[in-house]
């Protein structure tokens, strides 16, 4: 067992306590569709993240090496969260916002280690298109969803974004098993913690009948700045030979599968959620596919077969219990 | 269905255009140069060593994977301690001494670190144990060398890992004129050296053991 009970109180169901206690207060007080509303979730999605990281004591406060610079990462995306709570999104201005902050994060967050190749210039750059990439891509993904489609059909509004949401918080939880298996035990437990502050934010919506709808647009900055950093940390921190597509693929994901959205009216809203969902999950599983065939090439024979072993004794095990409840 | 489609293309072209930014395998291939103890050896032989890869030139004794070996353990906690045995197979060093010993140093590459699970290498390889791309040699310099009761001797050093140099003493057998020349069992406290990840998974203390041959 990877994770300790410590790991899963403190570094899931704290961050998930966290974030729902702050997105249910905006409820509460009846802010949920306003600009209060639609900057408390990111709020909420990075104090829980922060809750759980500093509890667990992932990484000191004052950021030491370049790898403590993630739990501040998110935080960087606050601004440009900002401006597209706005009523009307500023989407220039938090453009420009992503962009400086991409750019600090370029610098703070790639190790400058002497035998780092490629060279430290080329990992700049990557990083810094990887976010702004990211972020145009999730941003436009998120505004498809929260305007285009099946407004018309009853429960569209809350129930469209929380699954956009949920696929979202489907890569965070692929993210988890990708970093396990690349022996990042202390990133994965990070992942953990950003995907129990997500799931706070998604649990409100369970919870409030409707009155809180999930806002993708202002969550956008700080998803992204926060799974950028997350994955390029775990990618140039990891000895493992996991291929970089792989680290890719997680994060656009949810993006991806918003392309399943249909014209308005033109399919049911129950088809689209699945649709969306299911190639969220096809993407994610590809992208873990990936690493775990570059994984199995570097077990001995021994290994090899009592994976093969264990995952066939699970196999038989989910066999005998299905005919068992049947 | 048309604009679907172009989002759906910009997005593998974004998952193109990182994957060739940088790359993985010659990452992690070339981060820490890495010779394999048989390069070791062939090395120690050609400055002069015996057959065994060591070399005894003025009572010095080369220290390469033919001849010494460097292992740990670490044991998880709770009643099932599931002991993992670790090794390194590349490093450097010396031994001196002629009659009695009065130096030992050791360079290691942490990246060379093995043990019977791949999963586990890279575990320990990783930001959370070595941390081999930041910190890619650990080294330990003898200071002074006491003798002790029963051919034993109380070896006290520096040991640098993780960019952190403490203090380090332990008892050795040293006996020069058999083989294995010398023999050290002790347990250091890993977290000394900032390796504080896990105390509730994995035991701080670790075992080491150092056995050099002739």
């Amino acid at each position: 067992m990877p994770f300790t009970l410590a790991d899963l109180l403190l570094g899931f169901l704290l961050p998930v306590v966290v974030s729902w206690t702050i997105c249910s207060a905006t409820v509460f007080i009846g802010a949920s569709g306003r600009y209060v509303g639609r900057l408390m979730a990111p709020i909420a999605l990075l104090v829980g993240f922060s809750a759980g990281y500093y509890a667990l004591g992932l990484g000191p406060v004052i950021p030491r090496f370049d790898r403590d610079w993630l739990a501040i990462a998110a935080w960087m995306g606050l601004p440009a969260s900002a401006m597209l709570a706005c009523r009307e999104p500023m989407a220039k201005t938090a453009l420009i916002l992503a962009i400086a902050g991409a750019a600090v994060l370029a610098v703070v967050l790639v190790p400058t280690w002497e035998s780092l190749l490629p060279s430290l210039t080329q990992y700049r750059i990557s990083l810094f298109v990887g976010i702004i990439g990211l972020f145009a891509v999730s941003l436009s993904a998120a505004i498809r969803v929260d305007r285009r489609g099946l407004d018309s059909e009853r429960g569209y509004e809350a129930w469209g974004p929380a699954t956009h949401w949920l696929c979202v918080l489907l890569a965070l939880f692929f993210c988890v098993a990708l970093m396990v298996l690349s022996g990042s035990l202390g990133f994965a437990t990070v992942a953990i913690a950003a995907l129990g502050a997500g799931i706070g934010v998604l649990l409100t919506c369970v919870t409030s009948r409707r009155k809180f709808a999930v806002p993708l647009v202002s969550l956008v900055p700080v998803w992204t700045f926060l799974v950028c950093g997350l994955v390029f940390t775990a990618f140039v921190n990891s000895s493992a030979t996991i291929p970089l597509a792989a680290y890719v693929m997680l994060p656009v994901a949810p993006a991806l599968s918003s392309t399943m959205l249909p014209r308005r009216g033109s399919a049911t809203l129950r088809r689209h959620l699945l649709g969306a969902l299911i190639l969220c999950a096809v993407t994610c599983m590809a992208a873990l596919g990936l690493a775990v065939g570059a994984q199995w090439e570097s077990l001995t024979t021994r290994e090899q077969h009592q994976n093969a072993l264990s995952l066939g004794g699970a196999f038989l095990r989910l066999f005998v219990l299905a005919i068992h409840w049947v | 269905m048309k604009s679907n489609a172009k989002c759906a293309t910009g997005l593998f072209a974004l998952v193109t255009l990182f994957s060739s930014g940088c790359g993985v395998s010659e990452t992690s291939d070339m981060q820490v140069p890495i010779s394999n103890s048989n390069e070791e050896g062939s090395t120690g032989a050609e400055s002069g060593q015996s057959a065994g890869g060591s070399s005894e030139e003025a009572g010095s004794i080369v220290l390469s994977p033919a001849n010494t070996t460097i292992q740990f353990v670490g044991n998880h906690t709770g009643e099932d301690k599931k002991p993992r045995t670790c090794t390194f197979a590349s490093f450097t060093g010396s031994l001196a001494g002629e009659g009695e010993l009065t130096g030992l140093n050791v360079e290691i590459k942490t990246d060379s670190l093995e043990t019977e699970f791949a999963d586990l290498t890279t575990h320990l390889k990783n930001a959370e144990f070595f941390d081999v791309k930041r910190y890619p040699s650990a080294k330990f310099v003898a200071t002074s060398v006491e003798a002790g009761d029963g051919g034993m001797v109380n070896v006290t050093g520096d040991l640098t890992l993780l960019g952190q140099t403490h203090s380090l003493a332990f008892p050795a057998k040293f006996s020069p004129e058999s083989d294995p020349v010398l023999t050290a069992s002790f347990e250091i406290d890993r977290t000394k050296w900032g390796m504080n990840y896990g105390p509730d998974k994995i035991e701080k203390m670790v075992e080491m053991t150092i056995t050099v041959s002739k």
